[in-house]
């Protein structure tokens, strides 16, 4: 297919973590891409790595006890695999901007809301040259557009409030006008809206959507709740154990779920319509990422397995076009 | 796996197996400490001085050379002389041995630690309890009385105690003890009033567990790490305020081998005499720097979550 | 339907809360609620953090005494139970909290926080008491490897199956669910929710099941309440509240809900601004700053009561 040339892109990525209990093996040959503007999900149940990925990516997971296994991250063209600590935080404070489920741990609690947004607006100014640098007026102009960008009630006003101030849904609000201060081309969203009610996760998501068609940013929302991603994403990854099981369009994933795991979390959730009569869940428990289960990693829950499917890691295959699953069913291997 | 098939196991070795069943998980947790606190050094050295401290308590008496002498002999034939293979750290003014008088020293400094400490317990935890989970009135009387004596430093109330009830070394203790408490309140209230409104303690409400239960089978023992930690500390703290106390004279009174006492007298020798002086006074320092560093790698194991960055 | 097991009438607290220095506000975190649950029913308590849901569980445990209002446990008035008789209540009512993890004391056993209510109200102990909570463990589906093992060491899901073997150790007839899947993962909430279902068809129990997750309640109750600023706003039948809500609110929230499907239904409603304080109830029907079909000033100055519709449905609106 003639695609954009991925804005991120993650090859083959593993990376174990050292314990007291042993080397957990926490990503496995992980491969995930972003085009430019494209709004991609990652699910998947707790302790799978979604957070662990990409906080790896940008570089804010220390090392050790972590160690890259293996693999490439490629961003906006340039291979940032072992980049230095300097590039790192250069794109993290520039190019990819990252907002979290719990945004008081991200606000200082001491400096008004606006203080703290225009630290931000110079931190971001100081990486330009000279002469494109904004004087304290323009800034506070700035702070004033980023805050009505996220709709913000009263921006004015609302500079001068502390943090504990706000409700959850304002400060996620002001997090995300943060993360907007430097034009970031990508957008990481960590469980944004875990935190927040149903009203007001619809408020978020509605932002979040209108944003990445404004401005045209990409964005990787990371959540466990299907229905969040599908809401925002045109595009969906399911992970598993450390590893990417499935890879589709969000058409593709809930019209014709393909991996056994998908398909197993699609029957859990119970539906608002009343349509599923008993949920189905998945035997067993989540591996233990000391020691995985050799093969395929769900292979030890999943009703379908073979035996292939012990012995050798399923490949990622692309079944049609744009929709990828790692499972042997799929590539005619099991037996 | 059938019993049937292996040989016949002896009573001894099925309860064995059968406790560790049961306490496997503690077990695990235990070597888990192990191995954390192993792993850094300034805990490892704490332990270290602190077992060498509780060594001396023990055994002193056998290896001193001289035990007489910290009981009030006197042989002016050989005061005041320097280091030496029969005095390792030299002699005093009435000629006894300075490292008989600092390994005995060890038990006079115990004995005060660990009795102005129990009583610190002894009267902190129950009023910390008290104060944490009644609120209301009696809650504020306990606070308030508690932050009067934080508010006027400790060793100076203990001062103000020991000069109305004179110099000696049970008024030093006395007047320890008295200071010391709040700040058990302080911990235990704070700890007990976060642990009254975690769920666990109302799920057993819920079950109909009454507050004698509720104190002793929920609160308590998730109080234990940090009276562990404070506990350690305040072993140092404590034996540091007693020599200080017996330095300007008011705690314990010679011929008692008590460092602070020690040091004093050894001042009106210095510089000359440096021996007198400096051996106690190194013995109060490894002392207390002991408890503090085990304090911390405790703390550092127990209760991970408070630990400075 | 049989009579009701538990019948709540104006049920109200309040809470004086520290505002700034040396200064206290009222906060009305439970405002005057009716509620009958039928016994062997299901019912659901729905609404968005901060409206009274808990308030109203820990009234019903008495964990927490209410400013007003009654409540009558099988004709018993237990509003101010005491001593013995509350002993007895604490036999027939039980509760299962939110968060696994922090339900179960970090420092005792399994055994111990499944024996605890065993000890306190049946007087076991030794082998009488292994044996029964071997038997309690068994019928949340946990074997007797967990006994001696600490919370710790548990996942979510099993935690939770503990904390339920704690409630129903004694065989209560009423058990009050406080958002026991909100900390679990979509699989592991399935297993929790298909064995809660089974349970109580099993022991014959009644459900107040507390939960912000309309799916979810849609899924086990029967019936439904949803609460909006420490008021019930709509009641009824899951299934009619829920493909036809009548208050705006309802409305509101049905359709706030993102679906995991590819196509979002068309013409959402998103209310803007946020969930009022409950140390400023709006005045009026508490929901009107945020109404959409606000109809006028009754709105903002009369409090809608809750009145009976058909279907055995009640609604609290102006429209
Ligand atoms: N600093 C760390 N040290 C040790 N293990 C870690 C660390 N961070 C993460 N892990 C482990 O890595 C795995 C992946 O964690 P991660 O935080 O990415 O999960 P997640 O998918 O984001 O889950 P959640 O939905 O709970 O946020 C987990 O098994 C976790 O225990
Ligand atoms: N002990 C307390 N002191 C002061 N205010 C309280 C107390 N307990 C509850 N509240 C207040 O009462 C209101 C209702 O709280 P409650 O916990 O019942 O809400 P909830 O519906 O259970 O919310 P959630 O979904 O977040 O659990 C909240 O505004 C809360 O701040
Ligand atoms: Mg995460
Ligand atoms: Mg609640």
């Amino acid at each position: 297919m003639a695609e954009p040339a991925p804005l991120l892109e993650i090859r083959d990525y593993s990376l174990s973590i050292s314990t007291f209990d042993g080397v957990l093996k926490v990503l496995d040959g992980i491969n995930l891409s972003i085009a430019p503007g494209e709004a991609v999900g990652i699910v998947g149940e707790t302790g799978c790595g979604k957070s662990i990925t990409v906080k790896s990516v940008v570089g804010l997971v220390p090392s050790p006890p972590a160690r890259v296994e293996a693999g490439s991250v490629r961003f906006d063209g340039r291979d940032i695999t072992s980049a230095d600590e300097a590039t790192i935080r250069r794109i993290r404070g520039q190019e990819i901007a990252m907002i979290f489920q719990d945004p008081m741990t991200y606000l200082n609690p001491l400096f008004t809301v606006g203080r703290q947004l225009r630290d931000v607006i110079q931190a971001k100014d100081r990486l330009k040259p000279q002469s494109e640098r904004r004087d304290k007026r323009s800034i506070q102009a700035k702070a004033v557009e980023l805050l009505s960008q996220v709709h913000l009630p009263n921006p004015e006003r609302q500079l001068d409030a502390y943090p504990h101030q706000l409700s959850g849904g304002m400060r996620q609000r002001v997090l995300i006008a943060m993360a907007l201060a430097g034009a970031p081309k990508l957008l990481i969203a960590d469980e944004p809206t875990t935190a927040l009610d149903v009203t007001i996760q619809a408020q978020i998501l509605d932002l979040v959507k209108d944003l990445v068609e404004r401005l045209g940013m990409a964005v990787l929302v990371i959540s466990h709740d299907l229905g969040v991603v599908a809401a925002i994403c045109q595009r969906i990854v399911v992970m598993y154990a450390g590893t990417v099981v499935e890879d589709a369009t969000t058409e593709a994933l809930f019209e014709n779920p393909k991996h056994p795991y998908t398909r197993g979390l699609l029957a859990a959730i119970p539906r608002l319509d009343g349509s599923a009569d008993s949920l189905a869940s998945i035997a067993g428990t989540i591996p233990n990422l000391i020691d995985p289960p050799r093969g395929c990693r769900f292979h030890p829950r999943c009703a379908e397995a073979g035996e292939t499917c012990r012995q050798a890691k399923p490949p990622s295959l692309e079944g049609a076009p744009g929709h990828w699953v790692a499972c042997h069913i799929y590539g005619g291997g099991v037996g | 796996m059938s019993a049937a098939s292996h040989p016949p196991v002896s009573p001894w070795r099925q309860a064995l197996a059968a406790w560790r069943l049961r306490h496997h998980s503690k077990l695990r947790t235990m070597r888990l400490y192990a191995f954390t606190f192993s792993r850094s050094l300034s805990s490892m050295i704490g332990l270290g001085l602190v077992l060498l401290f509780f060594f001396l308590v023990l055994a002193g008496p056998w290896i001193v050379p001289y035990p007489e002498d910290a009981t009030g002999s006197v042989n002016l034939d050989i005061k005041l002389q320097p280091p030496s293979a029969e005095h390792w750290f030299g002699t005093d003014e009435v000629g006894n041995d300075i490292y008989t008088r600092v390994v005995l020293g060890t038990q006079v400094s115990f004995q005060i630690g660990l009795i102005v400490v129990s009583i610190a317990m002894i009267l902190g935890i129950p009023l910390g309890i008290i104060a944490g989970l009644s609120g209301g009135w009696l809650r504020e009387v306990i606070m308030r009385v508690t932050d009067v004596f934080l508010s006027v430093p400790g060793l100076v109330l203990s001062l103000a105690i020991v000069a109305v009830l004179g110099p000696g070394i049970l008024n030093a203790i006395f007047a320890l003890a008295l200071v010391w408490w709040p700040g058990y309140v302080r911990l235990i209230e704070s700890k007990a009033l976060s642990l009254k409104s975690e769920p666990f303690v109302d799920a057993a409400r819920a079950v109909g567990a009454g507050m004698p239960r509720i104190i002793f089978f929920h609160i308590l023992p998730n109080c234990v790490s940090p009276i562990v930690v404070k506990g350690s500390m305040d072993m140092g703290l404590a034996i540091l305020a007693a020599a200080s106390l017996g330095f300007i004279g008011l705690g314990a009174q010679p011929p008692h081998p008590e460092w602070g006492a020690m040091i004093s007298i050894g001042r009106n020798y210095l510089p000359d005499f440096w021996w007198y002086s400096t051996f106690p006074g190194i013995a109060i320092y490894l002392t207390v720097l002991g408890f503090n560093l085990l304090g911390d790698g405790l703390r550092d194991i127990l209760d991970p979550k408070t630990r400075s960055r | 339907m049989s009579a009701a097991l538990l019948e709540v009438r104006g049920l109200t607290r309040h809470f004086r809360v520290r505002d700034g220095f040396r200064q206290h506000r009222t906060a009305v975190a439970v405002d005057g609620i009716d509620l009958a649950l039928r016994a062997g029913e299901a019912y659901g308590l729905v609404g968005e953090s901060g409206s009274g849901k808990s308030t109203v569980a820990r009234m019903i445990l008495r964990l927490l005494s209410p400013t007003a209002g009654t409540m009558v446990f099988r004709g018993q008035d237990i509003t101010a139970l005491q001593g013995e008789a509350l002993m007895r209540l604490r036999e027939n009512i039980q509760i299962v909290f939110q968060d696994p993890h922090a339900s179960l004391n970090p420092r005792k056993t399994i055994f111990f926080s499944v024996a605890e209510p065993l000890v306190i109200h049946r007087g076991l102990r030794g082998t009488a008491l292994q044996n029964r909570v071997e038997e309690v463990l068994e019928i949340v589906g946990l074997s007797g490897n967990f006994l001696y093992r600490y919370p710790h060491e548990l996942s979510g899901g099993q935690k939770q199956r503990v904390c339920i073997a704690r409630a129903v150790a004694l065989d209560p007839k009423l058990l009050v669910l406080d958002e026991p899947t909100s900390a679990l993962d979509v699989s592991v909430q399935a297993q929790v929710l298909e064995f809660l279902r089974d349970l109580k068809a099993r022991l014959d129990l009644t459900y107040l099941f507390i939960s912000h997750d309309l799916s979810v309640v849609r899924h086990l109750c029967d019936r439904v309440g949803v609460m909006y600023l420490g008021r019930i706003v709509e009641e009824g039948a899951v299934a009619k509240v829920f493909s036809a809500p009548d208050h705006p609110y309802t409305q509101s929230l049905l359709s706030a809900v993102p679906l995991p499907q590819a196509k979002q239904p068309a013409g959402r409603i998103v209310l803007s601004g946020d969930v009022p304080s409950p140390m400023a109830v709006p005045s009026g029907c508490a929901f009107h700053p945020r109404c959409p079909r606000k109809i006028g000033a009754v709105c903002e100055t009369e409090r809608p009561s809750l009145d009976s519709r058909p279907q055995g449905r009640r609604v609290a609106c102006h429209l």
